[in-house]
């Protein structure tokens, strides 16, 4: 599987899921916070950053479809929905979530990795990630890349309930804003050297 | 480069490392620091601090021989072993040790769910097995079962009931431990038992009939380190053809005194078989918009009285309390049952119902949708999306802890502990309260369990306050009767320390039995308070 892809992505150790179990949000707590990455950091990230709309265009057409199995966006946020149409419209296999990744891990993931690792990449909120990083780890995957990029626009005040709870997530509060992370989960042997090819 | 085990010789180590390798295949033996620090507790309240319990190693084998092996070497070499499902215990642990530089055994790999049988109701699983693994396989199958789980549902039935964790279905199979069957575990020495009738070689009753003959040992082998458990049985729900809730709420203060009382002769008779939920709906519930007219009452010194609160309730047509009811069997019967509880709940004056969703199983997906999946046997993640930022959690935090005491089944007892907790909380500073009525979990049918969620912070110095204070608090409610059934490593000696009756004499006992099936002291050093006896000795 690995070695069909074209990819190479420079995974940096400073970025490397060292302590990859870290919590919802626990990302910034184990290697001090990750700022908002430059150009010149998006461009060493390799291509899961260079799937965001904050890149030219060009980056992703530079980008090789078959790089990761899938891509994944929580299409409750506008920036996100963005982001998804410029990564297919690069090739790239999009799948939506709207917060909870249960339906995603259960009818899809889970199945996937029955069959080995693979290489995944998203644009969504940190307790997404946590989740799918934990799940990922059981079988033979990494978090190996890891950056804290936007502000979530505000959503609509939803009231709460336990029956709905993904629009739980989606609220925003005094004008703070969640975060939206961009992520790259792969195969822990191409996060195991300086330089994994996946 | 990972913690060593302590008094452990690095030639040792590496030479157990490598019998390790050979054992299992060296592929499943992780040593470089980017993988053992997947066994970090994500929640961990030593976040950032050199007391933070790391593991030195950790060691996945796929079969019950493998862990034999596994054990005999680590014996040789007096290597501390953890024993882990998947690891996925947050707020109680995660998959870090009690002991620094232990080496974490792993037992994702053993996943597989040995048996299902819709006719007797039960599952034979291995500890990697995950509550969705077996929702599965139950669903593919379409085995007629009703799986109990807990929220979220990425743990394993194993590992779950071991530390006596709790799921959201009937009151027989909330308590995961209660409703296992049978074990197979893998002592300190690397011997092999079955409990049970699963001693009985030509037997067919492993997961029907529990004790076999002679001492039930089973409980011995939960939140312990007596052995590793790799297999277990588990009684299931039959599928039940229907489900109902409905609600009552009661408009006085003292009206939860008899609330409660109802509650458990319904509970305790069978006429109610799901799960409870208490509520004050008076507050407008934890995620409720703030009310201008009710923040004043409650801000002015004092608080307001539960004669202010009652009369406000009445204003605005909220009961005070209200008690959620869920129900499962045919639809006649659930039905019958739902009104036998509105005759009983009526006795209390003001008393008022509400009809729930109602459901024929199996539901279809809008349904399950709609519904909290758990109470419908569907595994879930969603609860995960509750830390994200909103509404009622503008701070989203770095994980969090667990106070849990266990408090009488009476609304007495409810409102005597409010009062311990909320002074708990001032006096030690502890952010306890998650509002100004906290109400216990009802996931044992003859026990409450306030549940209290502290947050770790990235602040070092807060976490040490919360440490400080929680441990305070475990004292202060201990004095009041109300002690933990659960707790992070972080504070498992300071909770097995309340259970003291004669002088400690169960951790004593405990002590003794520890040093005779594990006298190298290997086995998960430390957990619920049981050090082996050089390790004691130090400590003393």
């Amino acid at each position: 599987m690995l070695t069909a892809l074209t990819l190479t992505l420079r995974v940096r150790r400073s970025r490397l899921a060292r302590t990859s179990s870290f919590g919802v949000h626990n990302r910034d707590r184990r290697d001090g916070v990750i700022s908002m990455p430059n150009r010149r950091e998006f461009l060493q990230g390799g291509i899961a950053l260079s799937l965001l709309p904050l890149l030219p265009q060009k980056g992703l057409s530079a980008t090789a479809p078959r790089a990761f199995d899938m891509v994944i966006f929580d299409q409750r946020f506008p920036q996100t929905r963005d982001f998804a149409q410029q990564a297919r419209g690069a090739g790239l296999n999009c799948v939506a979530i709207e917060g909870d990744i249960t339906h995603l891990y259960f009818h899809d993931l889970a199945l996937r990795w029955n069959r080995g690792p693979t290489a995944i990449a998203g644009l969504s909120t940190k307790a997404s990630v946590f989740c799918l990083e934990m799940l990922a780890r059981d079988r033979g995957m990494r978090l190996a890349y890891f950056a804290d990029v936007l502000d979530a626009d505000p959503a609509p005040d939803i009231p709460f309930n336990v029956a709905y709870r993904k629009m739980a997530a989606v609220c925003s509060v005094g004008g703070e804003r969640d975060r939206l992370v961009v992520w790259v989960i792969a195969p822990r042997e191409a996060c195991a050297s300086e330089q994994g090819e996946i | 480069m990972p913690k060593l085990p302590a008094g452990l010789r690095a030639n040792d180590f590496g030479e157990a490392i490598r019998q390790f390798e050979a054992a299992v295949g060296k592929q499943w033996v992780f040593t470089s620091d980017e993988d053992v620090a997947l066994y970090r507790d994500s929640y961990s309240v030593f976040l950032g601090e050199p007391e933070e319990i790391v593991a030195s190693a950790a060691v996945a084998p796929d079969t019950v021989e493998q862990v034999q092996k596994v054990m005999k070497i680590a014996n040789t070499f007096k290597v501390p072993m953890f024993p882990i499902s998947t690891g996925k215990n947050l707020g109680y642990g995660g998959s870090a040790p009690n002991l620094s530089g232990s080496v974490v055994l792993d037992l994702k790999r053993m996943n597989r769910v040995l048996e299902v049988d819709d006719k007797r109701h039960f599952a034979l699983v291995e500890p990697g097995v995950s509550y969705f693994d077996l929702y599965r396989y139950v669903h593919e199958r379409g085995l007629k079962v009703l799986l109990d789980l807990p929220d979220p549902g990425w743990g394993s039935p194993v590992g779950n009931s071991l530390d006596h964790g709790v799921g959201y279905s009937t009151g027989e199979m909330r308590d995961h431990f209660a409703s296992h069957c049978g074990m197979e575990v893998v002592l300190p020495n690397g011997e092999l038992i079955r409990t049970g009738m699963g001693a009985v070689p030509n037997a067919k009753t492993w997961q029907d009939y529990r004790y076999g003959a002679g001492p039930y040992v089973d409980g011995m082998f939960s939140q312990s380190n007596f052995g590793v458990v790799t297999k277990m049985g588990f009684w299931l729900n039959p599928l039940p053809d229907a489900y109902l809730s409905g609600t009552v709420t009661v408009p006085k203060h003292q009206d939860l005194v008899p609330l409660v009382d109802i509650l458990n002769y319904l509970e305790n008779s069978g006429i109610t078989n799901g799960m409870p939920q208490l509520g004050s709906p008076i507050f407008g519930g934890p995620f409720a918009p703030p009310d201008p007219e009710l923040g004043a009452m409650m801000s002015k010194p004092g608080g307001a009285t539960p004669a202010e609160l009652e009369a406000y309730g009445a204003r605005k047509g909220r009961g005070y309390w209200s008690c959620g009811l869920q129900f499962y069997g045919p639809e006649k019967v659930i039905a019958a049952q739902w009104e036998h509880a509105r005759e009983k709940f009526s006795s209390i004056p003001g008393a008022k119902f509400q009809d729930g969703p109602s459901y024929k199983f199996p539901l279809t997906p809008e349904q399950i949708e709609k519904s909290h999946k758990v109470t419908v046997g569907v595994p879930d993640l969603s609860i995960f999306m509750i830390g994200a930022r909103s509404p009622f959690n503008a701070n989203p935090s770095h994980g969090h802890v667990w106070f849990s005491p266990i408090v009488p089944r009476t609304g007495q007892a409810i409102l005597d502990a409010q009062k311990v907790f909320t002074d708990a909380a001032g006096e030690t500073g502890l952010p306890l309260l998650n509002g100004p009525a906290p109400l216990p979990a009802t996931y044992y049918k003859r026990a409450f369990i306030f549940i209290f969620g502290i947050m770790v912070s990235t602040d070092p110095s807060v976490n040490k306050k919360n440490r400080e204070a929680f441990r305070n608090v475990i004292k202060i409610a201990a004095e009041k009767g109300f002690v933990e059934y659960r707790t992070p490593p972080a504070f498992q000696d300071d909770v097995v320390a309340t259970y003291s009756f004669n002088n400690h004499s169960l951790l004593r006992f405990h002590e003794t039995i520890k040093d005779a099936i594990d006298p190298n002291g290997i086995l998960a050093a430390g957990r619920y308070g049981i050090w082996p006896k050089a390790m004691r000795a130090k400590k003393a």
